[in-house]
C-alpha cells in the first residue's frame, strides 16, 4: 500500500512541476541591460536570416534593384548572416539610451570569407523612416532592405564583417530624437556600436581580424568622417577610411542653403538639423515659431523621424515639400543688403541649378523670414571661409548666430588623417553639394595647406567625371556611373537624374569604388 | 532511453498494484478503481502563422505541427451510482516532437528546416470526467461515455538546435495553460469483481499560445488542439 501512495504522491508531484520557469533554449545567451556604452543587450544578438553566397545570389537576382546591384558588386563569394543587435549609447545631449544596428557576417568555407576578416563600420543616410532598420531585409519593401542589401552583397558577400548602426532615435532605441548630423554624439555611437558587435562576433561563428574600416554615405559620410576623427583623436585603430557624398564642411552647407542654394531634401534636413541642435545645445530657439512658420511650427520639434510616410506628411501639410524659404524678399537693414537679398531669393546663377534653388522658395514656406534674415546678418559679419566666397576655406571664426555656431561645431574642416582616406561622391549632386564638402575638403587637404596629411593618404573620386585613362582603378565606378545617369536621363530626362542622383546613382559606385580602396590599403599592407 | 524508462515505470507500477493488492486496503481506496495502460495521443494541431517582429510576410509563413506521442495511461475512477462514475485521468506526461511547417514562398534558406523538429515540449494534462456506464452493473461488456475538463499545462520546452536555427538564436518558450471541455467513449470488459479491461477514445478542447523569444524578440503562435487520445488499460478494483 505504500507503494500505490507513493505512486500516487508522483503523479501528485508532476503536477506541482508545472510551475515552472523558463524553457531550455538550447544554447547559451546573455542580457546585459547595464545601458552602458558599448553594451550589447542580447548575446548572441538575434540572426534575423543566414544565406549561403549562392541563395544570395539568387535572391538579389529576383528583382531588378538586386540584379543591378549583383553587376556592380560583383557574384557573392560569402555567405552572409544578418544579426540584429541592441546596444547601449549616448544621445545628442550625453543621457544615456540604447540603439540598434546590423551586424553582417561571411560565412563559408572560401578563403576571402573564413578565419579572421576586416570590419567595415558603415553609417547609413538620411532616413525619414523612424521604423528603419537596416538588419531587416527579409522583404525588399522594408524601409532598411534596399540599404541593407547594398551592404551584404558589397561587402558581407566579399568576406567583410559589417557593422551597421541604425542610430540612436530609430528603431527600437528609447531616445526621442534624433541627434542628426552631431559629430560628437554620432562618432560616439558608432564605437558603442562598433565595440558590441564586437563583443558579439565570437558568439555568431565570426572573428574580426583587427582591421577597421569605416564608410558611410550622405549623412553617414559626415558621420564616417567624425568617427575617423574621433578615433584618432582616441588614438585607436583605423586602417582606412572612405567617407562618401557627406556634408563634411557642415557649417558651409548650411551657409549655402541659407544663401538660397537650397538643396534637394532642405525641408527634411533642416527641422532635423534644428531639433538635433535644439536637443545638444538647448539655445537654437525660445519657441518654434522662432524658426517655423506659425502653420509648421506645432509639433515640428518631434515631427522627425515618423512612422508616417514622409510622402504623407507632405500630403498633410505637416512638412512642405521642397519650399524651405519664402518667396517674398526679406526686409533688409541697408540697400546694400536689400539688393543681396532680392539676389538670392531665390538665386538665379548657376542658371543649371537656378530650377532647383527656385523649387525651395514658396509661399508655404518653413522657415520664417526674420529666422533666414538673423543667419544671414551673423554670416556676412562673421564670413565662413569657403560660402559665399572662397577666402581661407575654413569655418568661420566667431560666428555669434546659435544655429551658425552649432554647425561651426559639427563641421569637419579642422582635422588631418593619418591613415589612408578616400573620398568618393559626384560632381552633380543636388543634395550634398560636391564643391563645398568633397572639393572643399580635398583643397584643405592638400599641401601647402596646414591641414594636408602625408603624402599619399588622400584619393578623391568624383564617379561622376571622365577617366583619366589607362591605370585609373576607378574606371570601372565611373563607367557605371556614366551608364546609370544615361540610362536615368532616357528614361525621365534631367529631372528624373536630379531626383536620382544623390538617393540612388551615386551610392552604389562609390560604395563599389570604396570596396575596391579598401581592399587595396589591405593588399598593401599599409 | 526514454521507452526504457517507461518500461521501467510500468513494471514498477503494476508491482506497486500487486502489492496494494495482497496488502490491507485503506478507507478511503475502497471502491476506487485504478486503471493503468497505453495511451496514444495524436494532437492533431493547427497553429497559425507566426507574429512578431524581424518575420517575413505577414503573412510570416512560419508555423508548426505537433507530432503524436506513446505514454503510459493511468486513471484513478470511482463509483456515485452504479451507471455514474467519476475517474481522473492521468498519465506519464509525453513529451512531444514539434515540427516546422513553413510555406513553400518562403526562401529556400528557410525552407530548408520545413518539416524538422525545432522544438521538444513536455505536457500534463489532467482530465476530469463523469462518465456513464451503460448497462447492468454485472454485465461483461459496459460501454461508456464521458463528459469532462481538461488543463493542460506545457512545462517543458526546449527549443532544438535547428529551432534555434530557425529562430535565429537560443529560444526561450513558452506556453499558455489550457482549460477546455474534455470527452470520451468506451468499451469495460469485466474479467471479475476486481480485474477489468478498458478501451477508449477521448478528445479534449486544448487551445494555446506559444511565446517564443530570441534574443529579446518574441514571436507568437496560437496552437489549437483536438487530439484523438486512444487507450488501452487494464482497471483493478480495490
Amino acid at each position: 500500500m505504500k507503494y500505490l501512495n507513493g505512486l500516487a504522491l508522483t503523479s501528485a508531484a508532476i503536477l506541482l512541476a508545472a510551475c515552472g520557469g523558463g524553457s531550455d533554449t538550447g544554447g547559451s545567451s546573455s542580457v546585459d541591460n547595464s545601458g552602458a556604452r558599448g553594451s550589447l543587450v542580447h548575446n548572441p544578438p538575434l540572426r534575423v536570416t543566414g544565406m549561403t553566397a549562392a541563395e544570395f545570389a539568387t535572391r538579389l537576382g529576383e528583382t531588378a534593384n538586386g540584379k543591378s546591384l549583383l553587376q556592380i558588386a560583383g557574384t557573392p563569394k560569402c555567405g552572409v548572416n544578418f544579426h540584429y543587435m541592441e546596444y547601449g549609447t549616448v544621445g545628442g545631449a550625453s543621457e544615456a539610451t540604447n540603439a540598434t544596428g546590423a551586424i553582417m557576417v561571411p560565412t563559408g568555407s572560401d578563403p576571402a570569407c573564413a578565419g579572421a576578416r576586416p570590419i567595415v563600420l558603415y553609417a547609413h543616410g538620411t532616413t525619414t523612416d523612424r521604423a528603419y532598420n537596416i538588419a531587416d531585409i527579409l522583404d525588399p519593401a522594408r524601409p532598411g532592405a534596399s540599404e541593407g542589401s547594398l551592404l551584404g552583397a558589397m561587402y558581407a558577400a566579399q568576406g567583410f564583417i559589417v557593422v551597421a548602426p541604425n542610430y540612436a532615435g530609430y528603431d527600437a532605441s528609447r531616445l526621442a530624437y534624433h541627434p542628426y548630423l552631431n559629430a560628437d554624439q554620432q562618432s560616439k555611437e558608432m564605437i558603442d556600436a562598433l565595440a558590441a558587435a564586437r563583443k558579439a562576433l565570437p558568439n555568431i561563428g565570426s572573428a574580426d581580424s583587427g582591421k577597421l574600416l569605416l564608410t558611410g554615405y550622405s549623412q553617414g559620410g559626415h558621420v564616417a568622417m567624425a568617427t575617423h576623427r574621433a578615433l584618432q583623436a582616441a588614438g585607436q585603430t583605423v586602417t582606412a577610411s572612405a567617407p562618401m557624398s557627406g556634408p563634411y564642411a557642415l557649417a558651409a552647407q548650411g551657409e549655402a542653403t541659407y544663401f538660397g542654394n537650397v538643396n534637394l531634401g532642405s525641408t527634411v534636413f533642416t527641422p532635423m538639423l534644428v531639433t538635433s541642435f535644439q536637443r545638444a545645445y538647448g539655445n537654437i530657439y525660445t519657441n518654434l515659431t522662432d524658426v517655423y512658420e506659425p502653420g509648421f511650427a506645432p509639433g515640428m520639434d518631434t515631427l522627425l523621424p515618423s512612422t508616417t510616410p514622409i510622402g504623407t506628411l507632405f500630403a498633410e501639410g505637416k512638412l512642405p515639400q521642397t519650399t524651405l524659404f519664402s518667396s517674398t524678399v526679406p526686409t533688409a537693414p541697408t540697400p546694400a543688403l536689400q539688393a543681396l537679398f532680392n539676389n538670392i531669393t531665390p538665386p538665379t546663377t548657376p542658371a543649371s541649378l537656378a530650377p532647383l534653388f527656385a523649387l525651395g522658395f514658396g509661399t508655404k514656406n518653413l522657415i520664417t523670414n526674420q529666422s533666414r534674415v538673423d543667419f544671414l546678418l551673423d554670416a556676412l559679419a562673421n564670413p565662413d571661409g569657403a560660402v559665399p566666397a572662397v577666402t581661407t576655406g575654413a569655418t568661420a571664426t566667431a560666428p555669434a548666430h546659435p544655429m551658425r555656431k552649432a554647425l561651426k561645431a559639427n563641421d569637419l574642416r579642422n582635422w588631418s588623417p593619418k591613415r589612408p582616406v578616400m573620398l568618393c561622391g559626384g560632381n552633380g549632386d543636388p543634395t550634398v553639394f560636391y564643391s563645398i564638402n568633397t572639393q572643399l575638403m580635398k583643397s584643405l587637404w592638400t599641401a601647402p595647406s596646414p591641414l594636408a596629411p602625408a603624402a599619399g593618404l588622400l584619393t578623391v573620386l568624383d564617379v561622376d567625371s571622365a577617366s583619366p585613362g589607362a591605370g585609373d582603378p576607378f574606371a570601372a565606378a565611373r563607367a557605371g556611373f556614366a551608364q546609370a545617369k544615361a540610362a536615368t536621363y532616357a528614361a525621365g530626362g534631367a529631372n528624373a537624374v536630379t531626383q536620382a542622383y544623390h538617393g540612388s546613382l551615386v551610392p552604389p559606385f562609390c560604395n563599389a569604388a570604396a570596396r575596391g580602396f579598401f581592399q587595396q590599403v589591405l593588399a598593401s599592407g599599409i | 532511453m526514454k521507452s526504457l524508462n517507461t518500461l521501467t515505470a510500468s513494471v514498477l507500477a503494476l508491482a506497486c498494484l500487486g502489492s496494494g493488492a495482497a496488502s490491507a486496503q485503506t478507507e478511503w481506496l475502497a471502491g476506487t478503481t485504478v486503471r493503468l495502460g497505453y495511451t496514444h495521443l495524436a494532437p492533431n494541431s493547427s497553429a497559425t502563422d507566426a507574429v512578431g517582429p524581424l518575420l517575413p510576410g505577414p503573412p510570416s509563413g512560419v508555423s508548426l505541427k505537433v507530432d503524436s506521442q506513446r505514454t503510459l495511461f493511468f486513471s484513478l475512477a470511482r463509483d456515485i451510482n452504479p451507471n455514474v462514475e467519476v475517474e481522473l485521468a492521468l498519465g506519464l506526461p509525453p513529451t512531444h516532437d514539434v515540427r516546422a511547417e513553413l510555406s513553400p514562398a518562403l526562401p529556400p534558406n528557410v525552407q530548408r528546416l520545413n518539416g524538422q523538429v525545432i522544438a521538444k515540449v513536455r505536457q500534463i494534462a489532467p482530465t476530469l470526467y463523469v462518465n456513464y456506464k451503460f448497462g447492468e452493473a454485472n454485465s461483461a461488456f459496459r460501454p461508456f461515455v464521458g463528459l469532462g475538463v481538461n488543463y493542460t499545462n506545457f512545462d517543458k520546452r526546449e527549443s532544438t538546435a535547428l529551432g534555434n536555427q530557425l529562430n535565429g538564436g537560443p529560444t526561450d518558450l513558452r506556453l499558455t495553460d489550457s482549460w477546455g471541455l474534455a470527452a470520451q467513449a468506451g468499451l469495460n470488459y469485466k474479467i471479475n469483481d476486481k480485474w477489468s479491461l478498458s478501451a477508449a477514445v477521448l478528445t479534449a478542447r486544448v487551445k494555446t499560445q506559444l511565446t517564443a523569444t530570441t534574443a529579446g524578440q518574441a514571436r507568437k503562435i496560437d496552437i489549437r488542439f483536438r487530439p484523438t487520445v486512444f487507450t488501452l488499460s487494464a482497471g483493478y478494483v480495490f
